[in-house]
């Protein structure tokens, strides 16, 4: 009887506590001006990785800053397969370019909040099937294993 | 076993040993499911979060909650949706008025506390967000761009994590 009792209180207990929606955040940033002075390093020929959501298909489009562009556009749906796709084209164009983490986002007006997430997670989460990437801590210098494949997402559309 | 007598006198016994089991299990199942996250939130009547394979916790209230009717900052409201927009007399310059001005408060609250806290300022303002999950991305940017303008440079979207 005891043992009732025991069993009754933890359940009621936990019962209560229990957590049946748990919550993540994904992390985004937005443009912004800025008056300092040009990096030097902005003369570099440099790969910009960009992703447009239109609002029948995604394009992941890599391009150089200076000439030649070879600019490269691949295009997927807007579906499961398509966020799938899109995945596996982000990892491979990590995976070949170690050093570049951000990815601009430009999306259509009316793509839902639900599918940018999608594709969100498309781009930025890393899965266990995928190779290691490796990031540098701005302060410490310090590498670590990062559980991203582009670890900062600007949303390009979002600007006056 | 528990027992007791009856109005003719014939013993009762009640089983025990299913409640048992079903307790353990119940208790096995909670017990496993029990969230030690530091940030417990219960997200605002009306919203629909997206799923999201996400493993990152959520780590801090949200600011910004856009229900699938209304928008607040800080539980205050600032604004109506309709059709999936704010009203014109809302915006400027793409943005949301209201939503900008709150926000402008809020930043420089948070300046002030960093500089009494460090001494520094903080470089960019990170602001967490709930939003419906079937509102269009126009007003997502509105209400980025509102809080763009606020000094408010990174989100934190929140989204329903899967459970594992």
């Amino acid at each position: 009887m005891p043992f009732i009792d025991i069993f009754s209180m933890l359940n009621t207990f936990l019962l209560f506590s229990a957590v049946f929606l748990s919550v993540g955040i994904i992390e985004v940033q937005v443009p912004f001006l800025s008056s300092a002075p040009a990096d030097p390093t902005d003369n570099v020929r440099s790969l910009a990785v960009k992703v447009d959501v239109l609002p029948d298909k995604i394009q992941l489009v890599t391009s150089y800053s200076a000439p030649p562009t070879d600019e490269v556009v691949r295009e997927f749906a807007l579906d499961k397969n398509g966020y799938e796709e899109l995945h596996a084209a982000a990892v491979e164009v990590r995976a070949a370019n170690e050093d570049i983490k951000m990815l601009t986002l430009f999306s259509d007006d009316a793509v839902t909040f639900d599918q940018l997430v999608m594709i969100l997670d498309a781009v930025k989460n890393r899965r266990d099937t995928d190779p290691e990437f490796f990031e540098t801590d701005k302060k410490s210098g310090d590498r670590y294993r990062s559980v991203h494949v582009f670890s900062q997402v600007v949303m390009g559309s979002v600007i006056l | 076993m528990a027992g007791s007598v009856g109005e003719a006198g014939e013993s009762i016994s009640l089983n025990l040993n299913p409640r048992l089991d079903v307790f353990s299990i119940l208790i096995t199942f909670l017990l496993m499911s029990y969230s030690t996250d530091p940030v417990n939130y219960d997200v605002k009547k009306g919203i629909e979060l997206p799923d999201s394979t996400t493993i990152v916790a959520l780590d801090e209230i949200p600011v910004i909650s856009v229900t699938p009717a209304e928008i607040y900052v800080n539980d205050m409201k600032i604004s109506n949706i309709l059709d999936g927009d704010v009203p014109e007399s809302d915006r400027t310059q793409g943005a949301i008025f209201p939503l900008y001005e709150a926000l402008k408060d809020l930043s420089e609250v948070n300046k002030k506390l960093t500089q009494l806290s460090s001494g520094e300022t903080k470089e960019i303002g990170k602001i967490t967000m709930e939003m419906h999950k079937e509102h269009p991305f126009k007003l997502m940017k509105r209400v980025m761009l509102s809080a763009q303008q606020a000094d408010f440079l990174s989100f934190k979207l929140m989204v329903s994590k899967e459970m594992n």
